[in-house]
């Protein structure tokens, strides 16, 4: 019985001996992630205007105002690859650009006639681009429905993020890299966030681990 | 000299029957394994390929600081931090307009109490024909509050309204001055913005204004006796 017992209980020891560092290491490093993302949550939330947070560690898009959550959007799928990134500041400098409608000189009793005089949810792009602060590129993509076309999408992302390192790699030799993160939505999440994401929006970059 | 004549050979003369067979085999075996080494290299490479770009290319958050060697001063912190974030939250009775879906919600004591379908801003863009003025009609985003609470308003109409009927600008501001079009009741927001009524009441839940948030009879009249001045509006 001893025989059994005393290996493993030393086997016990030991990995408590190993593991436990790593756990701490582990939860200092989400205690400064967490600090970075409320320091920069402490100085948005200060102001009148809202702001977003990009979360993909935990797959979320969320818009806020003074700390409270206006709008969630869960991530379907993501990818990020590139220059690595801290936890931190952001803003939106730029985003796909959409043509406004022209206001004609009309009669607005007549609903008909406002159709292609207004720009409403319905019209937003579901693909689109958008560019952070700090050459960030995020391509946002409406999740596709129907047996092929989500074939279709998985192999497009299969094909991004084996093109990708190598586009990495490159910016990496021209000393020039800069990061790149898609996200597919479901595609009225994908609407939502360019109504809600317009140029010059400050917000929190929160990278994968 | 030994001679074979033609006679004595076999019926079937040529080549050994074995050889053609022995060749074939030899050029698939080879090709075969040409084959395969091609694709083991191949794979080799573009799995060495994956696997170099994933590590060096994957972006995920940057390196830690020397922060770490204090992670109980870093809890005080968060918390300390995050109580001032939960100061700043709303509280109390405010109102928050969601642009998109063309919604109002009343929030009190940490809940919705009255959701309102309303129209916002169209998001069009009108030319002055005469000048080099524009206007963006999109309802402003962000935090604002109730400035004013008025009965009976009168519209005083911009320019852009005149502009848009096709109409020529007065000269006299009384000419401006417009009743009945902005409802029972308006609510007034800041920089000519107002949450009034409307006499279209089928074109709420669309974006049809000029940037004001028009409200039907029965929402808006609860909101002006339920709202009081100081109120927050967060609009987004």
């Amino acid at each position: 019985m001893q025989r059994v017992v005393v290996p493993v209980l030393l086997a016990t020891v030991l990995m408590g001996t190993t593991a436990s560092p790593a756990r701490s290491a582990d939860d200092a490093r989400s205690l400064w992630r967490e600090n970075r993302r409320l320091q920069a949550e402490a100085v948005l939330a200060a102001t009148p205007k809202p702001y977003f947070e990009l979360d993909l560690e935990q797959r979320l898009v969320s818009l806020k105002t003074r700390g409270m959550v206006l709008l969630e959007v869960p991530v379907q799928e993501q990818g990020i690859w590139g220059r690595r990134l801290a936890v931190g500041p952001t803003s939106v400098v730029r985003r796909d650009a959409l043509a406004r409608p022209a206001v004609a000189i009309g009669d607005e009793k007549n609903p008909s006639s406002l159709d292609d005089q207004l720009l409403e949810l319905a019209d937003m792009p579901a693909t689109y681009r958008l560019g952070l602060a700090g050459e960030v590129d995020i391509e946002v993509l409406p999740l596709a429905t129907g047996r092929w076309p989500l074939w279709r999408q998985r192999l497009s992302v299969w094909r991004w993020r084996l093109m990708r390192p190598l586009v990495t790699l490159r910016q990496r030799r021209d000393r020039h890299e800069t990061t790149a993160i898609f996200l597919i939505l479901k595609p009225e999440d994908a609407q939502r966030l360019y109504w809600t994401l317009f140029e010059g929006l400050d917000g929190i970059l929160i990278p994968p681990r | 000299m030994a001679t074979v004549s033609a006679p004595d050979l076999p019926p079937s003369s040529g080549p050994l029957p074995v050889a053609p067979r022995a060749t074939a085999w030899v050029v698939a075996r080879t090709a075969l394994i040409v084959f395969l080494v091609l694709l083991g290299l191949a794979l080799a490479g573009f799995t060495a390929l994956l696997g170099a770009g994933y590590y060096l290319s994957r972006s995920t958050s940057g390196p830690a600081p020397a922060a770490f060697e204090n992670p109980d001063s870093l809890r005080a912190e968060n918390l300390k931090i995050g109580k001032k974030i939960e100061k700043l939250r709303p509280k109390g009775l405010f109102l928050v307009v969601d642009t998109g879906k063309n919604r109002l919600t009343v929030h009190d004591g940490g809940r919705v109490v009255r959701e309102v379908v309303v129209s916002c801003g169209s998001g069009g863009v009108l030319e002055d024909p005469k000048g080099g003025r524009s206007w963006v009609f999109d309802t402003p985003r962000g935090e604002r509050q109730i400035k004013s609470k008025v009965k009976h308003p009168t519209w005083i109409k911009p320019d852009w309204a005149f502009i848009e009927e096709g109409e020529a600008i007065p000269k006299n501001s009384n000419d401006r001055a417009e009743e009945g079009v902005m409802g029972d009741y308006a609510l007034g927001i800041g920089n000519g913005y107002f949450l009034h009524g409307t006499l279209y009441t089928r074109l709420l839940g669309r974006n049809v204004t000029h940037g004001c948030v028009r409200i039907g009879d029965a929402d808006l009249e609860y909101l002006y006796k339920n709202v009081p001045l100081g109120t927050k509006v967060y609009l987004f």
